[in-house]
């Protein structure tokens, strides 16, 4: 496998790896999975289409085939076989009777393949997520992250001294993004730093794959500025046996390499894998006076962790931290909040992540859908085992009475029952390894990248998921081999003799009840993602996303040389303006439809205020920028922040000129944040920054000389904004090389990344609902076809004494609907249930909104009354003299 | 093995004995090349995918039809295996030529073949 290979090649070659067994496969896999890529590469996507599941079907029976046969060769006896010979003759019998039906062997293993591949797909991430202990780490189980909200240094470093008994020590990590360019680089680009404390990797216990890690050395004054790098970018730049020792530039900072991580070790964090790390000391060489400093106990920004000393407990540990919070508290009154209320939280997974909280909701949707699948696949088979094994209680007792046992009868019908979980579990793992691929390949919202976690499909969860395939089947076959065994103790061709329902009936309605309720809760879910996508989409932002596009730079390059740097981002506007179809371009710190804010609290020229003063949204912003985001200036005048660099003006939104002005324009007013007095020049229309999810917030848009920040988005409007962005990265260059782009987007791009989830879960629960609907009403049908084909002679005798046709099809639709009903209404049940939760992690939906779970269940009570209704007809429909006559 | 009569090993089904045929004509092959010259030979009706194909290249090593062969010099990619055919192979190829030749020779055969359907 070559991670240049198209992802078919390289899902072949995982199946390929895991379901052949040896000595075959280690003879023979390389060279299938060669032939197949060659096959892959010889054809146009339609026949690609084919070639897969012509793959999928071989690679099945090649892994059974092999087997089964051994090591038998082509040229007469010899083969061995692993079972005795009755039970070959059974799988032979049992083969064949799926094969000669075709459509029911299909139903029934695809269901169980979906429902199948979605948990096994939903357990490989949620044990990554939340059982996986972080790798790398030497006794994880010890390890204690400290919850409170990111400290600053001077405080990790006061707890340090405390140096609390339970713990034997406590260290701290941050990710920061940095330009980094590796020795004889062609061009820097943005990664993640790891900024830690000395004693990181140490307290970790992270042994190097090269070289050594970073150490409380490190951390001297004077020590050299040293940089560990990550085993991922050690390979990229092709495994250099002499890499400690060599140089990287980091913001333009010259870091000496001391060695490389070990693989598999990406941080405590889940979504972020840091290419390099460098000690906290060194972080000023790197943010060139553009964060506070590190020593300064007003700058929260770190994360701290800890390791318990052997047989410390949890609660006596967290005790030792308030003590010594509260003597940190009094020492440094100005840190007295710093740890009020922390808490210990075992970190030996990622479970207590922010990153797996992002997740959880999808997890659950997912998890619950598909097990909801699962449950309606295995009812399906149950159904759909039993209707076989009543017809052909004749051919049972004809085996009976050829001298067949009862427990050959029932192992015929749990072999049936075991094909059809093989043949679901193996589908369902190529379907949960696609999965996995393309959940891999995506980003969601709040720095989400499942790709990033590094989750492959794993032996134990197939195994688990298998498990649980078996379980369900074993448990759907119970009742059609309890019939099968029934009917051969005598019973067989009963069904003919009179009125009612016959055997089996009852229980298939029961059944098909259950398909019912799976499917109206699933339709439900589908709608939920639906109505939420609908309402974020009629949501007014308050700018117009369409034809504006979104580009990241960051001016880490110019190190302290930040007015170059705006400088030059002024010239690649000017650039950007003289491109054709370019009607604005200005540039903001904080983007459209992006998470970051940045908060300052502020005073109001002539006003005090009683308690503290209050909080605003601050945007740095330069240019056009209204034009080019497309907010609406409602009163006043912008131009003065277009033009000068230093103007000393801001422009509020209409949120905060309602809340500070509610009775006057504040236009001319003046406002003083971080001791600069400003003038109010205009007030701008709301706009929901971060999305329809956000309400607009008070909020105040400025040049703010007086805090520079490296990183920038530019903000471009016109029907060309996509053309720019495919060229703007030439322009850069030619600009600045020191610039360096991060992101680019356009503004209907970035609308369809907030929507990624709801898509994601709308598209999936709309596949298991897709597929519940179809079990669901094929369940109906069947039952309603069969009983009515039971009870045909009884129609015959009714109508031909007279019985109108509609009354007899009428008594059909009524005794075949309660168990829809039932299943109806206790979907609709769950349904609603479904929502109130939904409610919760779902834009747009709220708690009380009855209409996706009623839309859901009306819905499937007409589909059902439809399919109960056509097999039903046909009952007023016989014709007496044909069935009698048949008799 | 070598040391049987090729002849009482026959009738080989159509399938090995093309994979042998392919083998003896064109050399030492990897499986997509196998496969493309079956299709070839057979005017397009013989298509194995790999598991199949795999499956019977194992059952013909182990019976000594064939052998695992090196990459021939100018292959550049490292992930094909070669197969080429063994003496043994040879020999039982060519008898299974002359048993079909002798078959296809039968006038009678040749009737049935001109009959429609």
């Amino acid at each position: 496998m070559s991670p240049r290979d198209p992802l078919a090649v390289r899902l072949y070659g995982r199946a390929v790896a895991g379901l052949l067994p040896d000595p075959f496969r280690t003879r023979y896999a390389t060279g299938m999975e060669a032939m197949f890529r060659d096959e892959w590469a010889a054809r146009g996507p339609i026949a690609r289409l084919a070639l897969v599941v012509r793959a999928i079907a071989d690679l099945w029976w090649t892994a059974v085939a092999e087997r089964v046969r051994g090591q038998a060769g082509i040229l007469g006896g010899g083969g061995t076989t692993m079972w005795g010979n009755g039970m070959t003759m059974d799988l032979r019998t049992s083969v064949r009777a799926l094969r000669r039906a075709p459509l029911f062997t299909l139903t029934a293993a695809m269901s169980l393949a979906l429902g199948f591949g979605g948990v096994a797909t939903v357990y490989a991430l949620a044990d990554h997520l939340l059982l996986d202990p972080i790798e790398g780490v030497e006794a994880p189980d010890q390890l204690v992250e400290l919850s409170t909200g990111s400290l600053p240094y001077p405080v990790v470093q006061d707890l340090q001294g405390e140096s609390p008994r339970s713990f034997t020590g406590i260290a701290a990590h941050r990710m920061r993004t940095v330009a980094l360019e590796l020795g004889g680089a062609v061009e820097a680009r943005p990664v993640q730093a790891g900024v830690v404390t000395g004693n990181y990797f140490d307290l970790l216990g992270v042994a190097p794959a090269r070289g050594r890690l970073l150490n409380p050395g490190d951390t001297l004054a004077g020590a050299d500025l040293s940089a560990v790098l990550s085993h991922a970018l050690w390979t990229e730049m092709g495994s250099p046996a002499d890499v400690a020792g060599t140089d990287v530039r980091i913001n333009g900072t010259a870091f000496r390499v001391v060695g490389v991580a070990p693989e598999g070790f990406t941080g405590l964090r889940l979504w972020t894998r840091p290419a390099v790390w460098i000690v906290v000391e060194s972080w000023p060489a790197v943010s060139l006076g553009r964060t506070p400093d590190v020593h300064y106990r007003g700058w929260g920004w770190i994360s701290a962790v800890a390791r318990l000393a052997p047989g410390a407990d949890l609660a006596t540990a967290t005790d030792e931290v308030r003590a010594a919070s509260v003597r940190i508290g009094r020492a440094h009154p100005e840190n007295d909040g710093n740890l009020k209320d922390v808490g210990l939280v075992p970190s030996r997974t990622r479970a207590a992540d922010q990153g797996a909280a992002v997740l959880q909701p999808l997890l659950l949707a997912l998890g619950g859908m598909s097990l909801l699948a699962l449950f309606a696949a295995a009812a399906n088979v149950a159904n759909l085992l039993l209707a076989r094994a009543t017809r052909r209680a004749r051919e049972l007792a004809m085996r009976i009475a050829l001298g067949a046992g009862r427990g050959q009868i029932a192992r015929l019908v749990a072999i049936e029952g075991g094909l059809l979980v093989a043949l679901g579990a193996v589908t369902g793992v190529v379907i949960s390894a696609v999965a996995l691929g393309l959940l891999a390949a995506l980003r969601l919202p709040g720095d989400v990248h499942i790709g990033a976690a590094g989750i492959t499909p794993d032996v134990r969860i197939m195994l688990l998921g298998g498990a649980i395939l078996v379980m369900v089947v074993a448990i759907s076959a119970l009742a059609p081999m309890l019939t099968a065994i029934r009917v051969s103790a005598g019973v067989a061709g009963s069904d003919r003799s009179g009125g009612g329902a016959p055997k089996g009936v009852r229980l298939r309605r029961v059944l098909a009840g259950v398909q019912v309720a799976v499917g109206v809760v699933l339709l439900a879910g589908t709608l939920l993602f639906g109505q939420s996508i609908v309402s974020a989409l009629s949501v007014d932002l308050g700018f117009d996303p369409e034809r504006m596009a979104v580009i990241g730079v960051d001016a880490s390059l110019f190190r302290d040389e930040q007015g170059e740097a705006v400088a030059a981002v002024d010239r690649l506007l000017q650039e950007i303006r003289e491109s054709p179809g370019i009607e604005a371009a200005a540039w903001s710190v904080v983007p459209p439809l992006s998470s970051g804010s940045d908060q300052e609290s502020f005073d109001i020229v002539g006003r005090a205020w009683p308690d503290r003063k209050p909080v605003v949204e601050v945007n740095a912003v330069g240019g056009d920028f209204f034009r080019a985001s497309g907010i609406p200036l409602i009163a006043g005048d912008a131009s003065a922040i277009e033009g000068s660099l230093a103007a000393p003006v801001v422009v509020v939104n209409e949120s905060m000129a309602k809340r500070y002005w509610p009775d006057a324009s504040p236009v001319g007013a003046g406002i003083v944040i971080h001791d600069m007095t400003m003038q109010v020049v205009a007030v701008a229309a709301d706009a929901r920054f971060h999305g329809f999810g956000t309400d607009p917030e008070p909020t105040a848009y400025g040049v703010f000389p007086a805090f520079p920040t490296p990183s920038r988005s530019l903000v471009v409007r016109g029907p060309g904004a996509e053309r720019v962005l495919r060229s703007v990265r030439g322009m850069v260059r030619a600009v600045d090389p020191r610039l360096v782009v991060t992101d680019v987007a356009t503004g209907p791009r970035l609308v369809d990344f907030l929507l990624t989830p709801q898509r994601l879960g709308g598209t999936v629960s709309l596949m298991f609902a897709a597929l519940a609907l179809s079990l669901c009403l094929t369940g109906v049908y069947g039952v309603v076809a069969y009983g009515v084909a039971a009870r045909l002679r009884e129609f015959g005798v009714r109508l031909t004494l007279g019985a109108e046709p509609g009354r007899v099809a009428r008594e059909v639709v009524r005794k075949n609907l309660a168990a829809t009903l039932v299943g109806v209404a206790v979907g609709a049940g769950a349904a609603v249930a479904l929502t109130r939760v939904a409610a919760a992690y779902l834009y747009g939906v709220g708690a009380g909104d009855g209409l996706a779970a009623g839309l859901a269940a009306a819905s499937v009570l007409l589909m059902a009354l439809g399919a109960t209704w056509i097999p039903a007809r046909r009952a007023g429909r016989v014709n007496p003299a044909s069935v009698l006559a048949a008799e | 093995m070598p040391a049987r009569d090729p002849e009482t090993v026959l009738p080989l089904k159509p399938k090995p004995f093309l994979i042998l045929l392919v083998l003896e004509e064109e050399g030492p092959l990897h499986g997509y090349a196998i496969n493309k010259g079956m299709s070839d030979r057979s005017g397009g009706t013989v298509r194995m995918d790999p598991g199949g194909l795999y499956r019977l290249l194992a059952r013909l090593e182990r019976d000594g039809l064939l052998r695992r062969s090196a990459r021939p010099a100018d292959e550049t990619d490292d992930r094909r295996q070669y197969v080429e055919i063994t003496e043994w192979g040879r020999r039982v190829l060519r008898a299974e030529a002359r048993r079909i030749a002798s078959l296809a020779s039968m006038r009678s055969v040749r009737n049935l073949a001109r009959t429609d359907r």
